[in-house]
C-alpha cells in the first residue's frame, strides 16, 4: 500500500501507546471507576497494565510465529472471513473511541476554558487539526507526541507535587476498597481502556522490528500506568471518594485545586493546553489506525482520500448525543465491556491459533525427516 | 493539490482566529469580591454581592468597599440574572474571595448554597467561607479596613491565620461534608460593637491567664476595624450546631496539625495569684493520633509535642534554669491538655468532629461497605480519647537567665 507508514522506532511507538492509554486521565472515566472500586481505585491502572502486558506477550508470540503484522497474522491464522470480521471490529471501536473522545474533549474545552465558544466550532477545531495531522502522517504525529509526552508527565507530576499540602492520605482507607477480589475483577474488566496497545501490532511492519514494538509498548504502558496510578491516588487523597466520584474532569479539578499562595494558583490554564494537545493526538492516532485498517481491508492503494470524509463523519457523529452524561456513561461501559474483546479475547484467540499453527509447522517439518 | 491545501489552511485559520471567544475587556466586567447569604422569609435567600471598585482602591474606606447590592431571590442562580440586570458590566465571580453566611442560614443548612458554588467553574475551591452572627449583608456593609487597600486582601490576610480562628474553604468544607470521617467547620467572624465590653466565652483553666472569646466579644473600643475573626462554627452534616471559642479553636488547630506557632499566657506556677509568663508556642510536626477498637468502642491516643520560647516572666523567677524549667513545661502542657479535653467534650456533646478523629478509624475497617454502614461521628462521640501533651522549652528569648529582684 502506497500510504504504508515509514520506519518507526521506539520513540514513535512509545508516543503512540502512551497517548492512547493515558489521555483518559483528563476525562471522567476515572470518576466512574471510583464508583466501582472506591478507595482502592488507584489499583485499577496497575491491574489493567498487567493484563495489557499479558496481551503484549500474546501478540508478540503471534507476530513471532507469523513474522508479519497483526492483519496478515490474522489472515494466516484464522482465514480471510474471520480476519475481515476482526478488522471490522477494530475499525469500529477505533472510530467509536475517536468519536467519543472528540465529543468529550470538545465539551471539556467549553466547560473549562471557553464557555461562550459555539459547540460546533469546538468540534470543528479538533477535527481540522486531526485532519491536518492525519494528512501529515502517523510518523510525524507520533514524533510530535513524543515531544508532548514528557510535557504531559511533567505537568502531571508538577500538579501532584504542588498539591502535597492538600492531601488527606486517610481518604485512601479502607485500603482494600470494596474488597481485593472486587478490585481485581474490576481492574481486569477495565483492560479495555488500553485498546491502543493493539495499534503497534497492526502497524508492526512499519516498525523497525518486533523488538521495537515490544519495548515501545512495554515502556509506554509502564509510564502510562505510573501517571494514571499516581493521579488517581492523588485524586482520591485530595477529594475523598465522596467528592471525587462527582467530578467530570479529575485532572482539571486537581490542577484547579493548586493553591501554594496567592501568587502560585490558577495554573489550570497551562494544563488545559496539555490535555487539549493530548486529546487531539489521541483522536488522530485512533482515526489513522481505523483508516489504515480500512485501507488494508479493501486493498486500497492509498488512505489519504479517506481522511477528510471519515473525520467529517466522526465529527457529525460526535455531535449527535444530546447530552454529555450519556457519552461519559457509554465510554465507560465500552471500556469495561466491548473493548475487552479487542484487548483480551481476540489476542488470546489469536495466541491459541498461533500455538496450533506453530505446532502444525513443527510437525510438518518433522514429517519429511521421518520419511 | 498540495499547494492549494497549503494556501487553504492559513486562509481558514485567518477567519477562525479573529478573536478570543467570550473575551471581555476589564472595563466591561464587574469582579465580585464577596457574597453574603442571609435567610429570607418563604424559603428564599437574600444574596448580597460586593463588587470590587472599578477604578481600583479608593482614598476613603467607603470607596474601598466597592459596590454592594442585596437581592432576595428563591435560588442562587437567579441572583446572577437579576443582579446582571442592575449592572451595566458583566458579573464575574472568578476572583470571589469569600462567601459570608449568616448564622441563621448556616443553622438551617448550607447544602442548597453549596450545590450552586461547587458545580460552577467560576467559583474556585479556594474561596473562604465565613459564618457571622446576625446579618451577612450588615457584616459586608460594616467591613472596612484602613490596613488593607482591597477587601479581598483583607479576607486573605485574616484567613491565613490558624490560631484563634481556622480558615475554611469551599474545598475543605465540601470534602468533609461529602466524605465519612470528619465534620465540616467554618471560620466564625463578627462585627465588634466597640464599646469596650468584655464578653468572655467559656471558662478558664487554673493555668490559664488569657480569656476565651468568640468573635464580637473582645473588649475593644475606638479602633477603626469593626470585624474580628475568633472561634469556629461547627457543623453536623450541613447544619451548624455550635460555636467553639478561641481556646477551643486553637485546640482544633493543634490536633489537626494546622497550628504552627502562637502566643500563650500561663499563670506563674510559683506565684499563681499575681504573676504570669508569656510564651511563644511552636509545633513542628502533626500530632501522632492512633485509633483502635476496644470491644467495639473506639479508643484514640494523641501525642502532641510542643516547643516553647519564653517571651516574658513577670515574677523574675529564673524559669530558664533546669530546676524551674520542668515546672513551666508542665504548666503549659497541662493548660493545653485541659483546653483540648474541654474542646473534645464540647464537640462530642454537639455531635461534630472538626478534628477528623473519624478518619483515623477508616484504616480499622476492612471494606468500604463497612465504612458506609459505620457512623464515624457517632463513634467519635462514644470514644475514649487519651491525650498526651509534652512541652519543651527550646529558647529563652534574648535573656538566658533571670537576675532576681534586688532587695532593699
Amino acid at each position: 500500500m502506497k500510504a504504508q507508514p515509514g520506519n518507526m522506532g521506539i520513540a514513535e511507538g512509545m508516543s503512540l501507546v502512551f497517548i492512547t492509554t493515558s489521555s483518559t486521565i483528563f476525562l471522567a472515566a476515572w470518576s466512574l471507576a471510583i464508583d466501582r472500586t472506591t478507595t482502592a481505585s488507584w489499583m485499577m491502572p496497575l491491574i489493567n497494565t498487567c493484563t495489557g502486558l499479558l496481551t503484549l506477550c500474546l501478540l508478540l508470540y503471534v507476530l513471532s510465529v507469523t513474522s508479519t503484522d497483526l492483519y496478515d497474522a490474522c489472515q494466516l491464522l484464522v482465514g480471510t472471513t474471520a480476519t475481515r470480521l476482526i478488522v471490522l471490529y477494530y475499525i469500529g471501536i477505533y472510530f467509536l473511541d475517536a468519536t467519543l473522545l472528540l465529543r468529550q474533549f470538545a465539551e471539556n474545552t467549553l466547560l473549562t476554558a471557553l464557555p461562550e465558544l459555539p459547540f460546533e466550532i469546538a468540534i470543528g477545531w479538533y477535527t481540522i487539526i486531526a485532519v491536518i495531522l492525519s494528512y501529515i502522517g502517523i510518523e510525524a504525529t507520533l514524533r510530535a507526541g513524543y515531544i508532548i509526552m514528557p510535557l504531559i508527565i511533567l505537568a502531571s507530576f508538577t500538579v501532584l507535587t504542588m498539591l502535597l499540602p492538600q492531601y488527606e492520605i486517610l481518604y485512601l482507607a479502607p485500603w482494600r476498597g470494596p474488597g481485593l477480589d472486587k478490585v481485581l475483577a474490576s481492574g481486569v474488566m477495565s483492560s479495555g481502556i488500553n485498546i491502543g496497545i493493539l495499534i503497534p501490532a497492526f502497524l508492526a511492519s512499519s516498525f523497525q522490528n518486533t523488538k521495537t514494538v515490544k519495548y515501545s509498548v512495554l515502556y509506554a504502558l509502564g509510564l502510562s500506568c505510573l501517571v494514571k496510578t499516581a493521579t488517581l491516588a492523588a485524586f482520591i487523597a485530595a477529594f475523598g471518594t465522596g467528592s471525587a466520584r462527582e467530578k467530570v474532569l479529575p485532572f482539571y479539578e486537581l490542577s484547579r485545586l493548586v493553591y501554594i499562595n496567592r501568587y502560585i494558583q490558577r495554573i489550570e490554564s497551562l494544563v488545559i493546553i496539555v490535555w487539549a494537545v493530548a486529546g487531539i493526538l489521541n483522536i488522530t492516532v485512533l482515526v489513522y489506525a481505523g483508516i489504515y485498517l480500512l485501507a488494508r481491508l479493501f486493498n486500497l492503494p492509498t488512505l489519504k482520500p479517506l481522511i477528510l470524509p471519515v473525520l467529517l463523519l466522526i465529527s457529525a457523529l460526535a455531535m449527535i448525543p444530546e447530552e454529555i452524561t450519556s457519552v461519559i456513561t457509554l465510554h465507560t461501559k465500552l471500556h469495561f465491556g466491548l473493548y475487552n474483546i479487542g484487548t483480551m479475547l481476540i489476542p488470546f484467540a489469536l495466541f491459541v491459533m498461533a500455538l496450533i499453527h506453530a505446532f502444525k509447522q513443527k510437525n510438518s517439518k518433522k514429517q519429511p525427516s521421518c520419511q | 493539490m498540495l499547494f492549494a491545501f497549503k494556501i487553504a489552511i492559513p486562509v481558514i485559520l485567518l477567519f477562525i482566529c479573529t478573536g478570543c471567544y467570550g473575551a471581555k475587556e476589564t472595563d466591561s466586567v464587574a469582579y465580585v469580591i464577596a457574597h453574603g447569604v442571609d435567610k429570607a422569609p418563604g424559603g428564599k435567600l437574600t444574596i448580597t454581592t460586593q463588587i470590587a471598585p472599578p477604578a481600583g482602591p479608593g482614598k476613603s474606606e467607603q470607596e474601598n468597599i466597592g459596590v454592594i447590592d442585596t437581592i432576595t431571590i428563591p435560588s442562587s442562580g437567579q441572583n446572577r440574572t437579576l443582579i446582571s440586570s442592575t449592572l451595566s458590566r458583566t458579573l464575574n465571580s472568578t476572583h470571589l474571595t469569600a462567601i459570608i453566611i449568616s448564622e441563621e442560614a448556616a443553622r438551617a443548612g448550607i447544602a442548597p448554597i453549596l450545590a450552586f458554588f461547587s458545580r460552577n467553574r467560576e467559583f474556585r475551591d479556594s474561596i473562604y467561607f465565613i459564618v457571622v452572627p446576625g446579618s451577612a449583608a450588615d457584616y459586608i456593609q460594616k467591613n472596612t479596613s484602613r490596613l488593607n487597600l482591597t477587601i479581598s486582601r483583607l479576607y486573605e490576610n485574616y484567613l491565613t491565620k490558624k490560631n484563634y480562628s481556622l480558615p475554611s474553604t469551599l474545598h475543605t468544607f465540601y470534602t468533609s461534608f461529602k466524605n465519612n470521617g470528619s465534620s465540616p467547620y467554618i471560620t466564625y467572624s463578627a462585627v465588634n460593637p466597640r464599646t469596650g465590653e468584655d464578653k468572655s466565652a467559656g471558662y478558664k483553666t487554673p493555668q490559664q491567664k488569657s480569656t476565651p472569646y468568640i468573635a464580637g466579644g473582645i473588649p475593644r473600643a475606638g479602633t477603626k476595624t469593626a470585624i474580628e475573626f475568633l472561634g469556629l462554627a461547627v457543623f453536623k452534616d450541613d447544619k451548624m450546631v455550635g460555636v467553639l471559642n478561641s481556646e477551643e479553636t486553637r485546640a482544633v488547630s493543634l490536633l489537626r496539625g494546622e497550628f504552627s506557632w502562637g502566643y500563650l499566657g500561663v499563670v506563674d506556677p510559683l506565684a499563681p495569684q499575681k504573676d504570669f509568663i508569656s510564651l511563644k508556642v511552636y509545633t513542628y510536626n502533626k500530632p501522632k493520633i492512633t485509633a483502635y477498637f476496644n470491644n467495639k468502642a473506639p479508643v484514640f491516643t494523641v501525642k502532641l509535642k510542643l516547643e516553647l520560647e519564653v517571651l516574658g516572666i513577670t515574677s523574675g523567677t529564673s524559669y530558664e534554669k533546669p530546676e524551674y524549667r520542668r515546672l513551666l513545661e508542665t504548666q503549659v502542657a497541662d493548660l493545653l491538655k485541659e483546653q483540648i479535653l474541654s474542646m473534645l467534650k464540647h464537640t462530642q456533646a454537639l455531635g461534630t468532629d472538626p478534628v477528623g478523629f473519624g478518619l483515623y478509624l477508616r484504616p480499622q475497617l476492612d471494606t468500604t461497605a463497612e465504612l458506609s454502614k459505620a457512623d464515624l461521628t457517632e463513634l467519635y462521640q462514644q470514644a475514649d480519647i487519651q491525650i498526651d501533651v509534652t512541652a519543651k522549652m527550646r529558647r529563652t528569648g534574648l535573656i538566658w537567665q533571670t537576675t532576681p529582684k534586688r532587695n532593699g
